[in-house]
């Protein structure tokens, strides 16, 4: 039983990474390499905070030697062979988006905001009911949220390679936005979030990250979102 | 010791403790285990503080029947008849669920005793016990106390804000352990002279390893015999210490007065 | 008056930091990268991870904000 990690390039060093130090195993599939741990028996189907962890730790050590391609958690295949007939035909496509991360790291930007009740609809809008006033409102602050998370790709998509951001429908946090970064330019993304929180005064820019590029590795880096 | 009379009396005496005869308590108004009514049984200078119980209505508890409900109830009423005793003067408290056969029995008891009751009551006059325990209410306010002390751990905690999420996940698991220890350190020092402290300001004093399960992590757990006319002076120090280790995160709990469980057999300090 | 220390601010930050990161963790991992159509045996449960820590994130910015000066009470 074969769990993935990620897509790496041929020759990147996977030794000792393993969780408790375990071997990982690097599969070639002519042209590109994944990165598996072997095991008995499938992993648990719950996973604990400290298993997703631990996969997440693997795809840094390996972010560190080279781009990677990170598989989500609890992919699992019976033996090298299904695995190698999954991945043969997607070799190209693959080799390709390697080389789009290269030296490139994901950023998350987290816009959190205090959930102030929207002021309250006049009598008078009460045309159509409480039912048109909550819709009123969900809009208001849907406009808003977009108005926020718009201020943040305009200041920062210029430093970043690539861009995907999306509203959230929960009050507190109205929008997340991840950017694809080149390494060199990660402090000066950063140090850019922190000045714009500051000018926006009413919400904070929660930056996180480097993440391996997760946010960047479906589509050719050159569609928008 | 359960005699065969005992097992077959359909009425039995509960006891509750031994008072003074000049320092006799007022029992209006306070209902006994099972709502028996509450009297005296006397032998010199000795009062024992009594109730007559049916034995069917009153069975001491085993650990097979373990009906909590009672249990409870039954103790606090131990407990406040005891309180009460406490108004006037010292009282030497019976283990929860001591009977007797009869009045006779007391009597005979307290005679037995009469030397050591008389004298330990003696050396309670005037005295009294109370409890503090010392509670850790904020662990991150303590932790944060570490963190201005300890350069070489808010080094390694400002570290982490650069690192990638995973390894800074397993860095900060193994951060949050030492910072932990370093807090167990730091208020295992304020306690140590906080109870020096409060044992200045008392007769005797004494550390006690067992307490309920809390909430909060206790980081001390002590019992003081105060005079009574210190009690204010008592009081205020705990009130200090309270005020004092807040930044630690440690809050200070005082209770009492109680039965003075803990100092009956203890010599006052010279 | 409570006068509120930078560092404060500054821890509450961190404080945030760290549940925002378990967050976008759930985000990335469960749900995102190559899209390889191996065997899956994730439960229902991945959902409920982040529902408690997008809610456990809500009540750190209430705290974060009110440690901000301008909020400080006076």
């Amino acid at each position: 039983m074969l769990h993935l990690y990620a897509i790496v390039e041929p020759g990147t060093q996977c030794a000792g990474l393993g969780p408790d130090g375990e071997e990982l195993v690097a599969i070639d599939c002519s042209g590109i390499v994944a990165v598996a741990s072997e095991h008995a028996r499938p992993l648990g189907s719950v996973p604990t905070e400290e298993a997703l962890w631990e996969h997440e730790r693997v795809l840094e050590a390996l972010l560190e030697a080279g781009p990677v391609l990170p598989v989500r958690f609890g992919v699992h295949f019976a033996d090298r062979e299904a695995l190698r007939a999954e991945l043969q035909p997607r070799v190209p496509e693959l080799a390709r988006v390697l080389t789009e991360v290269r030296d490139r790291v994901e950023v998350s930007v987290r816009l959190l905001a205090r959930d102030d009740a929207p002021e309250p609809a006049d009598e008078v809008d009460a045309v159509g009911g409480p039912g048109a006033r909550y819709l009123l409102e969900r809009l208001g602050t849907r406009r808003e949220a977009e108005r926020k998370l718009d201020a943040v790709r305009t200041r920062l998509a210029p430093l970043a390679v690539a861009e995907r951001s999306r509203l959230l429908p929960r009050p507190g946090t109205p929008a997340t936005a991840a950017f694809l970064v080149e390494r060199h330019l990660l402090d000066r993304f950063r140090r850019e979030a922190c000045e714009l929180e500051r000018e926006l005064n009413d919400v904070a820019l929660i930056c996180t990250g480097p993440w391996p590029p997760y946010n960047f590795v479906d589509e050719p880096i050159g569609a928008t979102a | 010791m359960a005699t065969p009379a005992v097992a077959e009396a359909t009425r039995v005496c509960y006891l509750y403790g031994v008072v003074l005869a000049d320092r006799l308590p007022l029992l209006e108004g306070v209902a006994g285990v099972g709502d028996a009514p509450l009297s005296f049984v006397d032998a010199d200078r000795l009062v024992a503080v009594v109730a007559d119980v049916a034995r069917r209505d009153f069975v001491p508890p085993d650990a097979e029947r373990a009906d909590t409900a009672w249990l409870e109830k039954a103790v606090r009423a131990h407990e406040s008849v005891l309180e009460r005793c406490l108004d006037p003067g010292p009282v030497l408290p019976m283990r929860f669920a001591t009977t007797v056969r009869d009045d006779a029995d007391v009597r005979a008891l307290l005679r037995e005793h009469q030397i050591e009751f008389t004298a330990s009551l003696e050396r309670l006059l005037g005295h009294r016990e109370w409890g503090v325990k010392a509670l850790l209410a904020d662990p991150a306010a303590l932790a944060q106390h570490v963190l201005r002390i300890r350069d070489d751990l808010s080094a390694r905690d400002r570290e982490l804000v650069g690192r990638s999420p995973g390894t800074a996940y397993l860095a900060r698991k193994r951060l949050d352990r030492e910072i932990a220890l370093a807090g167990d350190d730091v208020a295992a020092d304020a306690v140590v002279a906080a109870y020096q402290r409060l044992a200045a300001a008392s007769v005797d004093a004494l550390l006690l390893t067992d307490s309920q399960p809390r909430a909060e992590r206790v980081h001390l757990n002590a019992a003081y015999l105060v005079v009574e006319a210190d009690e204010a002076a008592f009081e205020a120090v705990v009130a200090e210490l309270d005020l004092e280790h807040a930044e630690l995160g440690l809050r200070y709990e005082l209770t009492g007065p109680w039965p003075a469980y803990n100092f009956v057999d203890q010599p006052e300090r010279p | 008056m409570t006068a509120f220390a930078p560092s404060d601010e500054a821890q509450a930050r961190r404080e945030l930091a760290r549940q925002v990161t378990l967050v976008e963790l759930l985000d990335r991992i469960l749900d995102k990268g190559v899209v390889i159509s191996g065997e899956i045996t994730l439960a229902v449960a991945d959902i409920d991870l982040v529902e408690v820590g997008l809610r456990a994130l809500i009540a750190s910015v209430d705290r974060l904000e009110r440690l901000r000066p301008e909020n400080a009470d006076v």
